[in-house]
């Protein structure tokens, strides 16, 4: 029988908390971390509420040297603080594994402009290009004249998608695979997936897998606002965020990190290492339908959580919690529900489902990751984290949210859902060792 | 915004070079002299010399072309390794040469550009 794969670290940088145990303890109080917007100015946005994590300069100690701030957008720096959380939760220390048999696998948002002095940069020089000819074509020169002077080489740098997980790679000493997965929503998810087999397909011993993302800048929120997908509740922003509720209108964006290190049984065995759960499935599939709908009859979802209990080896009433996607749309929080009713029949009514969205708000790329971190934290506390603002029940959203008070419960095996935009699917189980 | 104000005085540009390589490395400023080597001794990356460039054109108001900056410190490269010949003076030195170019582009433009 093939070697276990198993969850020895975790870190977290989430708006409800950095570092796991704030995290945990916010989930189990049922805390919003949606607030109005600080990172700009919102005057004139549909939408001026954002989930964000305060106090990120506090998270540079985890970087070294200090230097490498600099070299890194928010998501990444976020991504490398969180990896360094995690390889010090699983005690970890320099020398105990060959860091060519370290692997890297992160999930990452777009690229672009997410500084906003590069932002500021690239209008100055559009307006210069709009203007030169007396405005009869935009002028490149005038584009390149403008843009050259005000333009720091380091930000342009750090708008590239693969560089958090290098960042993660250069504080780490990680010199085995390296790769990026950019399926936005599912980012995460599927990254902590492809970790696991880099580990059973034996390319790797050891992974840091997880996701980051920081897209709360005004480019992101008014394109999410133009795709109509964002709560507008500006006026009671806590509230804002809620899965499966009748009123729900759209998720709260949000940023943060998770990162989970995964390591082979023999190696977690030979240094006597602290193993937190197994990570024992997958499951990944695409809807190849329209995309931004999913399939109504939610066939693309179940197939992954399907799939996901194939791998595992695992029956429908083997799970006892499900961390759903669970966005606040009112397709997703739907097809969901139809999705899990697909895929565990009639152990469907029996199992607990929460979104922890409810608090965190949608981490984009990080969802599946922080996710993955919350479940595992669940099946160690025997305490499945609420979904918080359900007030309202939806008539067609019929199964066990875990409305508004975390709730004590012993089980044995989770399930993470995480579905994105483009009609991506990844479903991870992890159960106990 | 630039951190502070440009520096357009005749004097040295040592202290300005020396302040903005520790702002750029993120050091302790009493960690650079004109001695000091970059990459030996601070660490220095080839990034961090297109940031240096960038905010010497930024204190100085004038712009440096990158393919200038590099090609003046592939030239003083040393065979020992790359960029370990690259000391503070060494980047002293292309600045003053920035800021006399500089210097002399503003005089060619001040006088009336003929028609």
């Amino acid at each position: 029988m093939a070697e276990r794969v198993a969850i020895t670290g975790l870190g977290a940088v989430t708006p409800i908390g950095i570092g796991v145990t704030a995290f945990g303890a916010a989930l189990w109080e049922g805390r919003s971390g949606v607030g109005t917007i600080r990172a700009f100015e919102t005057d004139g946005l549909e939408v001026r509420i954002a989930a964000e994590v305060h106090h990120a300069d506090e998270l540079d100690r985890w970087v070294y040297p200090p230097k490498q701030v600099k070299l890194m957008s928010r998501a990444a720096l976020f991504a490398a603080a969180a990896a360094a959380m995690a390889r010090e939760d699983a005690a970890l220390a320099p020398g105990l594994v060959d860091p060519e048999r370290i692997g890297v696998c992160l999930g990452a948002g777009g690229m672009g402009p997410t500084d906003l002095d590069l932002l500021e940069s690239q209008a100055a020089a559009v307006v210069a290009a709009s203007r030169a000819n007396g405005g009869d074509a935009f002028d490149i020169s005038a584009f390149a004249e403008a843009f050259r002077p005000r333009t720091n080489p380091v930000a342009t740098l750090r708008g590239l998608p693969n560089l958090a997980a290098a960042h993660v790679a250069i504080q780490q000493d990680a010199r085995g695979p390296n790769s990026t997965i950019t399926t936005a929503c599912s980012a995460g998810a599927q990254a902590i997936g492809e970790g696991l087999r880099l580990i059973q397909r034996g390319d790797a011993d050891l992974v840091f897998a997880g996701g980051a993302d920081a897209a709360v800048n005004p480019v992101a929120v008014l394109g999410f606002i133009l795709l109509g997908t964002l709560s507008c509740r500006n006026h009671e922003a806590a509230r804002a965020s809620r899965p499966f509720d009748r009123d729900r209108d759209g998720f709260v964006i949000g940023e943060g990190a998770g990162i989970v290190i995964l390591e082979r049984e023999s190696l977690a065995r030979a240094r006597g290492a602290r193993v937190l759960a197994e990570l024992a499935g997958y499951g990944v599939t695409c809807d190849a339908y329209r995309i931004t709908d999913e399939r109504p009859d939610a066939s693309g979802a179940a197939r992954a959580i399907a799939l996901c209990l194939a791998d595992a080896g695992a029956a429908p009433a083997d799970v006892g919690y499900v961390n759903a996607h669970g966005t606040g749309t009112r397709m997703n929080d739907l097809v969901e529900t139809r999705a899990i009713r697909k895929a565990f029949g009639s152990a469907a009514d029996a199992v607990a489902v929460s979104s922890t969205k409810s608090m965190t708000g949608h981490l984009l790329a990080a969802a599946g990751a922080v996710e993955l971190v919350a479940t595992v934290l669940a099946l160690r506390r025997n305490l499945l984290p609420p979904t918080i603002n359900l007030d309202t029940p939806d008539p067609e959203c019929d199964l066990d949210y875990v409305p508004n008070i975390a709730r004590p419960a012993s089980f044995h095996a989770a399930l993470s859902n995480s579905f994105g935009f483009g009609g991506q699917n990844a479903c991870l189980l992890t159960r106990r060792w | 915004m630039p951190a502070h104000p440009p520096v357009v005085s005749e004097d040295s540009l040592a202290p300005l070079v020396l302040r903005l390589i520790a702002e750029t490395l993120v050091i302790p400023a009493e960690r650079v002299t004109l001695a000091t080597r970059l990459v030996e001794d601070l660490g220095a990356e080839s990034i961090d010399f297109l940031d240096l460039a960038f905010r010497i054109g930024e204190a100085l108001a004038a712009p440096v072309q990158l393919q200038r900056w590099q090609r003046f410190l592939v030239e003083r490269l040393s065979v020992g390794g790359p960029g370990a010949a690259i000391t503070a003076a060494t980047i002293l030195e292309f600045a003053e040469l920035v800021r006399s170019e500089s210097a002399v582009a503003q005089e060619l433009r001040s006088p009336q550009s003929p028609p």
